[in-house]
């Protein structure tokens, strides 16, 4: 290994703390499925101890890469990172899937195409991705995943976020600042409204907006140890970084906003390494933002409160140790009555595209995260994640539960009074 | 392994639930301690069913079992060191009764300690075996090491309070022993069966003995600027004749790690300090404190800080429990042993160490379970250093000898497992672990369940 994965994993000291944190772990109660049997895999692997075959692939495909392990691991070994690395190796060595060489090589990187791929799909929509799948040619390569991928997406919006976001101008009436806003595609492609609730919130709370042309984050790319492509995603985003002037960049997907804040690991020119970190220091998540301008806001205190609890996305409490804003911030809404949903930080199995690679442990994994719904009793599920939205909101409709999922966002521009 | 055996074991548990490929034997060659063995196959049962036909199969074809929980054990106790079918009981991890008029709680094997414990927090009550894996170490684990924890000092070790079992012994049938009563006549089986490491049978059933939490709990930190007073303190305190519900000592090395690992308020430059604490009613505990602060005063204390609030509290204690793994900050790998000297011995036994550990070149660290005169120097080291690895098990020779000739005994609470299996030599006669070679044939005649443990192995290198 070129980097100092076997550094990592050799310090695991094999203490096991990560089993209770570990959602594989507790649908499955296998070492197979917890960090520190990946770890010890790897580094068996390393050290030339255990047979190069695709045995491996379940042990390391099947992490969620959610770091849950990370705040009960005492040598602090960041499991994505090993995974991420160890993915790599292996379709370095097996070949990379042609479904996903394609999304990483070819779609992602011409977004233009794949927007213009999805308006075609979109009035078939009731058979959405199968029609979106056609017109790919790429129905074969998904094999039995797509109706679990079609299940997922309830819709396809006719119009991505960018389209609509055009529409309007993003100009405050009394300027505070400017930001940057950073399009996740989950966001742009499948979940515009969630955007516009964000631009409306950025211009109401004072700030002028620009909206990056940016390209897919690299995170998709990195959960699939694509760490060729993940290195193009983040050196075309760079640049943009760089060239912003903006006071903060903003995005409202926690899985981006974590990501493009370790642009530097995937960096190789140690000069735009060192330009970047101040750059990457301005990245700020939409929920700390929210939290940042409370005082700015004016919400509405106009119906008995409504009972709203809150699903943690994994890059924001297990990588950005982000948990307060969210929480403070519905705190502060009169119309909201606030309770926390036990194993509140637990995945909720989405993890990007999980759902559809490893259907049979998302299940249990959502599983067990709405049965922890059912317990809050709560009217609306807030969270802050476009995958976790997905996920959470299939699991709501398959059950008939009677709860909204929504950003936080969406709750927040719901309740805030707009003069 | 022969196919036809591992068709017989998926008729047994169903497909998806035996495992035998390379991969899998090496996820399961190990546990938290230094040891490492490969077992033939490793079956995840669900029921007691499961597990009674597993073990009649494993009689039949004479192959060893070997009992898994969370393997967090740090002495080799769920190692297969001589192949065979590990029996992995995670699970079987459901709660199956809380009965507060009984004081009793009903949990199947797999069932994490601290699960236990929120579960019971809700109604009032705890059980007082704390180890510092109580997060992820399962409830069948603690009792077949009669695992202790900071608050075994004033509540006892793991077989006060188990109750009742049900276990499959070695003859494949299913035992129900104990109850829900504290009190049962003839030989005292439930007892024999904690800290039986798995050799006389395999758990699938456990009856816990709760209490009600005590009124109010009041922790605090007391930094000393020598170790020997430190000690001295401890004993000091018990010798007035109050037992704090926990009295633990870590050193500076071990405080210096785990500020850099948790960052935690702890005093980087004090050389020790005492983790005290003590429960019961509410008015007891203003004069029991003052008490305590005096005599620690008096035996040199620099500070004295009593945690203010339930958070402060809960920040004091993971500073503690987080020790152990903190120390891996240091190097890859790390070996704990947990000997037991009088307490008044505590000084002595610590000089001891520091003078084995410095000849050898070891750098360690010490936390103790101090009130009951239970050390656990943690030494680092990497295990892909030969020499190094070496040394280490000299010293860990050297410090279990020293324990011994001190007047106490080579583990408080970790259990012998493959670890400790040379030293029982040093505490026990050819004639004392003969009388225990009898009552495990007793149990289990053929040495199926959990061989190569506890009884020294005609080995030729020493036991680690």
């Amino acid at each position: 290994m070129l980097d100092n994965t076997y550094d990592k994993v050799i310090s695991c000291s094999k203490c096991g703390f990560c089993q209770p944190t570990c959602p594989t772990y507790l649908v499955s109660g296998l070492e197979h499925e917890v960090a520190r049997g990946r770890h010890q895999l790897v580094r068996a692997q390393a050290e030339g101890r255990v047979a190069m075959n695709k045995d491996i692939k379940d042990t390391l495909f099947q992490c969620l890469m959610c770091n849950a392990c990370y705040s009960n691991c005492f040598p602090r070994i960041k499991t994505d990172e090993v995974i991420a690395r160890a993915r790599y190796d292996y379709i370095t060595r097996y070949g990379q899937p042609q479904l996903q060489r394609y999304i990483f090589h070819y779609l992602l990187r011409h977004p233009e195409v794949l927007s213009r791929l999805l308006k075609l799909a979109a009035p078939v929509k009731n058979s959405g991705l199968s029609g979106l799948a056609q017109a790919l040619r790429i129905l074969g390569w998904f094999g039995k995943n797509l109706a679990t991928a079609e299940q997922l997406l309830e819709k396809i919006p006719r119009k991505s976020l960018r389209e609509l976001a055009a529409m309007r101008n993003w100009q405050p009436r009394k300027t505070r600042g400017k930001v940057a806003y950073f399009v996740g595609c989950g966001i742009n492609f499948a979940q515009p409204e969630v955007g516009l609730a964000t631009l409306e919130l950025l211009t109401l709370r004072g700030f002028a907006v620009e909206i990056l042309p940016n390209f897919c984050c690299g995170l998709p790319a990195y959960a699939y140890g694509d760490l060729d492509s993940v290195r193009w995603f983040a050196q075309q985003n760079s640049e943009l970084l760089l060239a912003t002037d903006a006071d903060y960049i903003i995005t409202d997907c926690g899985s981006c906003t974590s990501f493009l804040k370790e642009y530097h690991r995937f960096c190789d020119d140690p000069v735009q390494s060192e330009r970047l970190q101040p750059i990457l220091n301005k990245i700020v998540d939409l929920t700390h933002w929210l939290a940042d301008t409370m005082d700015w806001a004016n919400y509405k205190d106009d119906r008995q409160p409504y009972r709203v609890t809150w699903h943690d996305p994994c890059h924001l409490a297990h990588h950005l140790h982000e948990k307060a804003s969210s929480r403070a911030v519905m705190r502060n809404i009169p119309n909201v009555s606030y309770t926390e949903l036990p194993e509140a930080d637990m995945c909720c199995g989405g993890a990007g595209s999980y759902n559809i690679a490893h259907s049979d442990i998302s299940k249990k994994i959502l599983a067990r995260k709405l049965t922890n719904v059912v317990s809050a009793n709560a009217d609306i599920l807030a969270t802050a994640c476009p995958a976790c939205i997905m996920q959470l909101a299939w699991g709501v409709r398959q059950n008939g539960m009677p709860v909204r999922v929504m950003h936080l966002n969406q709750l927040v521009l719901e309740n805030t009074v707009r003069d | 392994m022969d196919k036809k055996l591992i068709k017989k074991l998926q008729r047994i548990c169903g497909r998806e639930n035996v495992f035998s490929r390379s991969l899998d034997l090496l996820l399961y060659s190990y546990d938290a301690s230094m040891e490492k063995g490969s077992a033939d196959v490793v079956v995840l049962p669900q029921t007691v069913s499961q597990i009674q036909e597993l073990v009649r199969l494993a009689v039949a074809e004479r192959i060893p079992v070997i009992a898994r929980g969370s393997a967090t054990n740090l002495s080799g106790g769920t190692i297969a060191p001589q192949g065979g079918m590990v029996i992995a009981c995670t699970r079987m991890n459901r709660i199956l009764e809380i009965n507060t008029e009984d004081q009793i709680a009903l949990v199947e094997p797999g069932v994490f300690n601290l699960d236990l414990q929120k579960a019971l927090a809700e109604k009032g009550y705890f059980f007082a075996p704390d180890p510092a894996s109580q997060k992820v170490s399962t409830l069948a684990g603690n009792a077949a090491m009669n695992a202790g924890g900071p608050h075994c000092l004033k509540y006892g070790v793991t077989v006060n309070h188990v109750t009742g079992l049900d276990f499959i012994g070695a003859d494949g049938e299913l035992y129900s022993i104990g109850g829900r009563t504290a009190l049962t006549p003839g030989y005292d089986l439930t007892g024999i069966m904690n800290g039986s490491e798995g050799t006389f049978a395999i758990i699938t059933r456990l009856v816990l003995r709760i209490m009600p939490l005590p009124e109010a709990v009041s922790t605090m930190l007391v930094s000393f600027a020598d170790i020997d007073s430190a000690a001295n303190a401890v004993s000091a305190i018990i010798a007035r004749g109050i037992i704090p519900a926990t009295l633990e000592f870590m050193d500076n090395l071990c405080i210096r790690t785990v500020v850099q690992s948790l960052q935690v308020d702890y005093p980087v430059d004090a050389a020790a300090v005492l983790i005290i604490e003590i429960d019961g009613p509410e008015l007891s505990l203003a004069s029991q404190n003052q008490e305590i602060t005096a005599i620690c005063r008096q035996h040199g204390a620099s500070d004295v800080r009593l945690a203010k609030d339930e958070a402060e509290r809960t920040a004091l204690w993971a500073g503690r429990r987080g020790a152990l793994g903190a120390m891996t900050r240091l190097k890859p790998s790390l070996v704990v042993f947990d000997g037991t000297v009088p307490r008044n011995r505590l000084p002595e036994a610590l000089r001891t160490i520091h003078t084995i550990c410095h000849e050898l070149n070891i750098q360690y660290g010490t936390l103790l379970h101090a009130g009951d005169g239970n050390i656990h120097p943690i030494l680092v080291y990497d295990e892909r250093d030969a020499d190094e690895t070496a040394r280490i098990r000299t010293g860990c020779e050297q410090i279990m000898k020293t324990c011994v000739d001190l007047g106490g005994t080579i583990t408080g609470e970790h259990g012998v497992g493959m670890e400790k299996m040379a030293a029982m030599t040093l505490l026990f006669s050819p004639r004392d672990l003969e009388a225990m070679r009898k009552l495990k044939h007793v149990f289990d005649p053929e040495n199926i369940l959990n061989p190569g443990k506890i009884f020294p192995q005609l080995r030729v290198d020493f036991c680690l």
